[in-house]
């Protein structure tokens, strides 16, 4: 299968079908894919230790990898100490890294 | 350095609407910095981002005027894309939807974008190395 990266742009708890994403990346995982959920723009508000999206934590637990993208952050006064635990900081290019490697992405 | 590889981008989204265009444009700038060749190719509200007569304006609640206020402007970052591709050495193609293009009058582009239709789209991502499609929330 291939990898797949999910870029989730929308506030988790605002946007209910972001579960979708969330939903089709465990699937993926666990079929054998790397995968990944990319957090940017409003994305990243979800990604906080306070307000962690409940479809989140499972997929982190399952080994998808979670990422926040650091200029998001930064806009939103979002200090990547207050991360939640397994959400790491990550660049944009992160994105061109998994087109360059021939992944599909999404963009939600 | 060059780089073979070729990406294309499918744009949507109208400029002064969305955090997307930004992000897009960041992305494209990634890409064309490590060497890519890109495609770009804007559909409905997008063929306004290269829109030549875009103007920046004064703000009035801000008390400054239009220098001041230095409103950006979507067109230059296509422009600034443009001219980064060219110093990088590689291919660069934004390619305006002309159906989309006509249902708005959105035709005074900037030098660099070229008309085109879904025709293009289907040969950009057919030729390659990957496609994001970018769509409207």
């Amino acid at each position: 299968m291939k990898d797949i990266m999910v870029v989730e742009t929308r506030d988790l708890i605002e946007v209910r079908d972001v579960e979708w994403g969330a939903g089709l990346l465990a699937n993926a995982q666990s079929s054998g894919s790397t995968t990944c959920m990319m957090l940017a723009e409003n994305g990243v508000f979800a990604a906080r230790k306070e307000a962690l999206a409940s479809c989140l934590l499972p997929l982190i637990d399952d080994g998808v990898t979670v990422l926040a993208d650091r200029f998001a952050l930064r806009e939103r006064g979002i200090p990547e100490t207050d991360l939640a635990r397994g959400v790491a900081p990550a660049d944009l290019s992160v994105v061109v890294d998994w087109l360059e490697a021939g992944a599909s992405v999404l963009w939600r | 350095m060059t780089n073979q590889k070729t990406l294309t981008f499918v744009l949507m989204d109208a400029p002064f609407e969305s955090s997307r265009t930004a992000t897009a444009m960041r992305l494209v700038d990634i890409a064309l910095g490590r060497g890519l060749n890109v495609n770009v190719f804007a559909y409905e509200g997008a063929v306004f981002l290269p829109f030549a007569p875009q103007k920046a304006h004064p703000n009035a609640v801000h008390g400054r005027d239009a220098e001041e206020e230095d409103h950006p402007l979507p067109r230059e970052w296509v422009a600034s894309l443009i001219s980064k591709a060219a110093r990088m050495g590689v291919a660069f193609d934004w390619v305006n939807c002309g159906l989309c293009v006509d249902e708005r009058g959105a035709g005074e582009a900037i030098e660099g974008v070229r008309r085109g239709s879904p025709a293009d789209l289907w040969a950009m991502a057919s030729s390659s190395h990957n496609t994001l499609v970018i769509p409207t929330d």
